[in-house]
Formats: C-alpha cells, sequence, structure tokens
C-alpha cells in the first residue's frame, strides 16, 4: 500500500487538483447563473417595495376609515397596530380633529393617505401618516444578505463538491500518480489494493496487475543483468589475466573493437587510443595493410577462409624496433555463416625466437662435438684393439718362448745358486707375462664394451608392442642357471605391456636382474621381486633384491661409465648399468636407484605409454 | 482571496469611503507594482518573480497580468459603485465573489483573458 503522505499531496498543491479545479469551473457556472437570476429578480425591488408599502398603506387607511365609521375612531391605533408592524412599517399617526395618535417614531419616509371623516359633527379628514425605512437602504441591505449568503453557500457548496471530488476521483487518481510515482523510483512493491467496483477501481487493479508483471520481469532483467554483470567480468578479468594480447577486429574495416591488459601492455597504448583504430595502425604502425603473399596476415587469411589462421608475424613497436609475434586468428560468424569479427591472440615470441636460435646454434655444435665423439669412440676402440692383439700375441709368444728357454736352461748343469737364482728369475717372467695377458684381456673386455655401449647409442631402435610378462619369463629362464646356483626366489608381479624396443628392453631387465643376482647377499636367501606401476603417461617398472645394498653416496655415481660400488668381488666393468641408462633415456625414460646398505636396492626404470618412433632420442654416449 | 474577503465586508458594511480608499489601493498596486505578494517575498529575501502568476514565455504585451488585472477591477468597481449604482448594483458583489473563488481555486477568468490578450 502507499504511504499516507502520498495521499495528501494535493494538499501541497491543491490549487492544481483536478477537485479543485472542477469545483471553481462549476461553482463559476452557478455564481453567474445566480447572478443573472439575481438580476432578474431584484432589480426592481425597490419598485416593489414601494408598491407594496403603498399597498400597505391603503390597506391600513381602509382599515382605518372602517374603525372610525364603526365609531371606534379613538383606538384606532390600538387596533391597526398590528397591521403596521406586520407591514413592516416602523411608525404610524393619526391626526383626527383635536387627536393625534403616534405609534413608533416619525423616521424613514412618510406615506400619507387621508381619510373621510365618517362623523357628522366632524368635517375635517383624518390624516394617516406611515413612516417605514427608507427603500433604498432597505433593499441594499436586503442585496448584501442575499449576496452574502449566495457567497457562503457558495463556498459551503464549493468545499462539499470538492471533497466529494477528492473523495471519489482525485483521492485515487492522486493515488494511483503516487503508486506510479513510487513505481517509477524503482519500488516495485508499491500496490492499491483497491475494492471499489467502478472504473478506478479496475483501474487500480490492472496498475496492481501491470506492476506485478513489471515487478516480475524488472526483477528478472535484473537476474539476468546480474548474471551477464558477473560473466563480464569473469571474461574480463580471464581475458585480463592471459598473458596473450587478445584484440577483437571488425572485419568490414579491420578496426579494433576491444582489447585485453596484455594487448594495451604488448603495444604500450591504452584502450582508448586502441580501439577505433585498425590492427595494422596498431601492430605495425603503418595506414597500409599487410600485403600477402610477402606480408602474410593471419587475419587476412582466416578473413578469406573463414577458418583458423595462425602464423608468426613482425610487429613494429612504437619506438621502431621489431618483435616476432606468434598470431592466432580465430573468425566470428554471424547467424548466415559471414564472419563479422575476427578475434586477434598475439603472443610476443621475439625472446623465445632468440632463445631458440640459441638452443638450435648449441644443438648443432653439440650435434658435432657427438659425432667427432662417436668418431673418436670408434677409432679409439679400434684402434687400441690393434695393438692389443699385438700385445696379446706378443705375449702368448713371450710364455713359449719362456717355455722353450725354461727347457733349455733345464738342460744346462749350473749350481744350485744359479739355479736358484734362475727359478726366481723364470718365476718373475711367468708372473709377468700372465699379468700382461690379464691386464690385456681385462683392456679388451673394457674396448669391446664401449664399441658395445656406442653401437647401442647407433642403432636404430623398433618399437613394437611387448608382453612384459612373457619377456620377464624368457629372461628368467635364460638366467635359470645363474638362478638355481644362487637359490635365488623370484616373484615376478603382473606387469602391464609397453611398446619398446624388444632388444633394448630384454638388455635393460636382463642386466638388472643378472646384477641383483650377482650381488645378493650370502648371508641370507635371496629373494628378487619384479613389478611394475602404472601412471597416465608411463609405466615403471621394478627391479628389487634383498641383496648387498648400495651406499646412498654410491647411488648417484652407478650409472656412470666404469662406476662399481662396494666391495670388487664380482667381475665386472662398470659398463652394464651405464648401457642400462643409455637404452632406457633412448626411450624417453629414466631410471633410478633406492637403496639401503646391508637391506637390498630397487632399481626403477619408466618407459613412455607413447613412444614416437621418429622421435625416439638417439644417446650417444 | 484577501482582496475578494476585504471587498466583500466593504461592500456589506456599504463603506463607500472604504471602497473608495480599495479602488484606489488597486490603482496604487497597478501602477507601482508594489503588490502585497511581491512585498512580502521582498520581505522574505525571496524572487518576487517566484509570485508572479507569469506563466506566457513570450508576452505580446509587455505588462503584467496582475496589474491590469488591478486596473480592470479598479474600473469596473468606481463604475459601478459610483457611477452607475443603479445600473450595475450587483457588479461589486459579482467582483467579490469570483477574487475570493479565484483566490480559493486559482481560477481567475479576468486574468486568464489578460493573458489569452498577451499579457505576461
Amino acid at each position: 500500500m502507499i504511504g499516507k503522505h502520498h495521499k495528501d499531496d494535493w494538499v501541497h498543491n491543491w490549487r492544481s487538483s483536478v477537485a479543485v479545479k472542477i469545483s471553481g469551473a462549476v461553482l463559476y457556472a452557478i455564481v453567474l447563473i445566480g447572478f443573472i437570476v439575481a438580476l432578474f429578480v431584484l432589480h426592481n425591488a425597490e419598485d416593489q417595495l414601494k408598491e407594496r408599502y403603498l399597498a400597505d398603506a391603503d390597506r391600513i387607511a381602509y382599515k382605518a376609515l372602517l374603525l372610525t365609521a364603526e365609531g371606534n375612531s379613538e383606538n384606532v391605533m390600538m387596533h391597526l397596530n398590528p397591521s403596521i408592524k406586520e407591514a413592516g412599517f416602523v411608525g404610524a399617526e393619526i391626526i383626527c380633529c383635536s387627536t393625534n395618535a403616534l405609534w413608533g417614531n416619525r423616521t424613514g419616509e412618510a406615506i400619507e393617505r387621508t381619510l373621510p371623516q365618517a362623523s357628522t359633527r366632524e368635517t375635517r379628514p383624518i390624516h394617516l401618516m406611515l413612516y417605514h425605512p427608507p427603500v433604498q437602504e432597505t433593499v441594499t441591505g436586503l442585496r448584501n444578505r442575499f449576496f452574502l449568503m449566495t457567497a457562503i453557500a457558495t463556498l459551503v457548496f464549493g468545499f462539499f463538491l470538492t471533497w466529494v471530488i477528492l473523495r471519489f476521483i482525485s483521492r485515487p487518481v492522486q493515488e494511483l500518480v503516487s503508486a506510479t510515482r513510487q513505481a517509477a523510483t524503482g519500488d516495485f512493491s508499491v500496490r492499491l489494493n483497491s475494492t471499489r467496483e467502478d472504473e478506478l477501481g479496475q483501474l487500480s487493479r490492472f496498475f496492481d496487475r501491470m506492476i506485478g508483471e513489471i515487478q516480475r520481469e524488472f526483477q528478472e532483467r535484473q537476474q539476468a543483468e546480474e548474471a551477464l554483470r558477473h560473466t563480464h567480468n569473469f571474461v574480463r578479468t580471464t581475458l585480463d589475466s592471459m598473458s596473450d594480447g587478445i584484440s577483437v577486429i571488425d572485419a568490414h574495416n579491420f578496426k579494433i573493437i576491444g582489447v585485453n591488459a596484455a594487448f594495451l601492455e604488448e603495444y604500450g597504448i591504452s584502450e582508448a587510443e586502441a580501439l577505433g583504430k585498425t590492427c595494422y595502425e596498431v601492430t605495425h604502425h603503418r595506414p597500409d595493410q599487410c600485403q600477402p603473399p610477402n606480408d602474410v596476415c593471419p587475419v587476412y587469411l582466416s578473413l578469406q577462409s573463414g577458418e583458423h589462421a595462425s602464423t608468426e608475424h613482425l610487429h613494429s613497436n612504437n619506438d621502431g624496433s621489431i618483435t616476432v609475434a606468434e598470431i592466432s586468428v580465430s573468425p566470428i560468424k554471424n547467424e548466415d555463416g559471414i564472419v563479422v569479427q575476427l578475434v586477434h591472440i598475439s603472443r610476443d615470441i621475439t625472446k623465445r625466437k632468440a632463445d631458440e636460435e640459441k638452443m638450435r646454434i648449441y644443438a648443432d655444435e653439440l650435434h658435432e662435438a657427438n659425432e667427432e665423439m662417436k668418431n673418436f669412440t670408434s677409432i679409439v676402440s679400434h684402434d687400441l684393439k690393434a695393438p692389443l692383439v699385438s700385445i696379446n700375441g706378443f705375449s702368448h709368444e713371450l710364455a713359449d718362448t719362456l717355455q722353450d728357454l725354461r727347457e733349455l736352461l733345464g738342460q744346462l748343469t749350473i749350481s744350485d745358486e744359479q739355479k736358484k737364482r734362475l727359478d726366481e728369475c723364470n718365476r718373475d717372467l711367468h708372473e709377468s707375462v700372465n699379468f700382461i695377458a690379464a691386464s690385456v684381456t681385462r683392456m679388451d673386455g673394457l674396448i669391446n664394451s664401449v664399441l658395445a655401449l656406442s653401437r647401442a647409442g647407433r642403432r636404430e631402435l623398433s618399437p613394437e608392442l611387448i608382453d612384459m610378462e612373457t619377456m620377464v619369463q624368457t629372461i628368467l629362464k635364460s638366467l635359470g642357471h645363474q638362478i638355481e646356483s644362487n637359490k635365488v626366489c623370484i616373484t615376478v608381479s603382473e606387469l602391464p605391456p609397453v611398446t619398446a624396443d624388444r632388444i633394448s628392453i630384454e638388455q635393460i631387465i636382463g642386466n638388472l636382474v643378472d646384477n641383483a643376482i650377482k650381488f645378493l647377499d650370502s648371508s641370507r636367501p635371496g629373494h628378487i621381486e619384479i613389478s611394475s606401476e602404472s601412471s597416465l603417461f608411463d609405466n615403471v617398472y621394478h627391479v628389487k633384491d634383498n641383496g648387498r645394498g648400495i651406499s646412498e653416496a654410491d647411488c648417484g655415481k652407478i650409472f656412470d661409465l666404469f662406476q662399481r660400488a662396494g666391495i670388487q668381488d664380482v667381475a665386472g666393468e662398470g659398463m652394464g648399468l651405464a648401457y642400462v641408462k643409455a637404452l632406457v633415456r633412448r626411450h624417453g625414460g629414466r631410471i633410478w636407484c633406492k637403496s639401503i646398505k646391508g637391506e637390498g636396492s630397487t632399481f626403477s626404470f619408466s618407459i613412455p605409454k607413447e613412444q614416437k618412433i621418429e622421435g625416439m632420442r638417439k644417446v650417444t654416449l | 482571496l484577501f482582496l475578494g474577503g476585504v471587498l466583500t465586508v466593504l461592500l456589506y458594511l456599504h463603506l463607500q469611503i472604504g471602497l473608495a480608499i480599495y479602488i484606489g489601493w488597486l490603482v496604487f498596486e497597478g501602477l507601482t507594482n508594489w503588490r502585497l505578494p511581491v512585498l512580502l517575498a521582498k520581505l522574505r529575501g525571496q524572487d518576487p518573480a517566484e509570485v508572479s502568476c507569469s506563466r506566457e514565455k513570450r508576452p505580446r504585451i509587455n505588462f503584467d497580468t496582475e496589474r491590469a488585472l488591478r486596473f480592470s477591477i479598479a474600473s469596473f468597481l468606481a463604475l459601478s459603485v459610483f457611477a452607475l449604482p443603479e445600473i450595475l448594483w450587483f457588479f461589486p458583489w459579482f467582483m467579490a465573489i469570483a477574487l475570493m473563488m479565484a483566490g480559493i481555486t486559482g481560477i481567475c477568468p479576468m486574468a486568464m483573458l489578460f493573458r489569452k490578450l498577451g499579457f505576461k
């Protein structure tokens, strides 16, 4: 419901009220008509009054005549008194012979009547003087009272009429006006709740219904606006949070119609400066469009094809410097499929391009160094093997010669002292030759290992889907003799298949299991567990043993070339794990070790699930 | 309303001298524009234009309607009270009632007529 102050608004400017205006018009009409009537009625009031006084005077005179004829001349005045009063005379006087009777006073205007003497004794006439108020004053007073009463009656009627109009017309209309004003300020809770059955009641109910509809639509619009504002803020915040410069370009004239903060920062301009300018004015600082095919414009490409276009583009800065930008343009189409706007995403890749160039140079240098290293390894290994073969051959020749020499010396007759001395020399020579042979054998092994590692780094990998469980069983079968002789218990868990080079995986697992068997602790029964776990991107395989274990300091070294840890009571060159590491890396995986000395070790390696055949890394040692 | 009330009292009491003064007062106001509302507004420190009845933006006659109204009332009163009282005996009362009604309702046919004629 509307407030009381709204209902009484008309009081503050009541002259503007329709009720007052209607009442005024009506009253003017009434007054006018009243005055016209009064004009007709009162215009000859003086004459009428005069005639009435005269007529009354004649009537009283006649009555006096009758009284005197009846002989009541002495009491004439007493008998005439009521009639005189009734006629409005203020005084009367009868002059008859010697008698003179006066009633009232002699003020005002006088009317004289002469009556014949009815008595035979008296011949003189009787004079009757009747005094009445001045006609002019009487009429004026009458008119004044009439008009005053008319004025008062008009005012009273006017107030009544105004009240009626206010009560039944103006106030409901005023309530409607107040409610409309309240609604216009946004307060749609206002309701008239009229119970009237007339037209204004219907209007009020229609108003209530209309306001209800407006309120509902307003609330829906507010909610929609709020959602829109939220979405706008979200989009704006998201766009401004992006590091890529984004602008929206009008497809008709290439003018920028929207930008994000990164775009403004990238080109060092304000939003007001950017909006309305063409994309080439802002990004190239030139008045002309890019001219394909020499200057490939992604905006032009996207506009022509109606599809997404992406390219690298050179942009000019305010200071004249050139930046390399990675541009991605996506078209925005209307309902008819016509491109109307383009979303232009630019990323400054100048630094990245410079870094890429540096990396390319480094990669070339590295590649060159690798090639040199490969050749060096191959050449050195080959060249070292040749003298080693000679040393090996000549050491055997020396051993044979020494044997012949020992037989010849045995035929000679020498003293015991000389014989003893000869035996010592013979033994020293034999030991030296054996030492040379052992060293040659060891060096040959090392060179072979280096050559094998070098070949492994260059060998082409052939990825295929491998059933790991079957492969592990095959490997364990090949190591059956060692497993049985060392009484090792091997547990194999469920292993997921993997796409990789079969030979490499065989060598990796074979090496790790072989190492686990070799380095078991003889004081307790050996136990080896092969297990795996799978993540989103790769499979990880574990080879866990309860062997000697490796100290924490050695864990990082054992994958390096010729590095061995712990007691050196097992033959080997320290090449196995380096070889394994190289193979794992070529598959894009990694290998690591967790170990506690005296308790055992766990070697783990990962192989990516998705193997790119072309992308397999060539690791060269 | 004030003018109408005073005129009503004077007419009812039939004060000819008072009516003469009343007519003189109206003529004075019409000549000087020192009307009571204007003087009161000045005393209150208000802008006299705020109490002006002028609504005509471009008046054809550069003379206030209120002043013309006073001249006309004075003329009609003088004519009806002193010159032709026998014929126009009703007119002073008509003017008195009309003035009171104009004061109450804000509708003054005479003022409307003057504005129509081009007074400001």
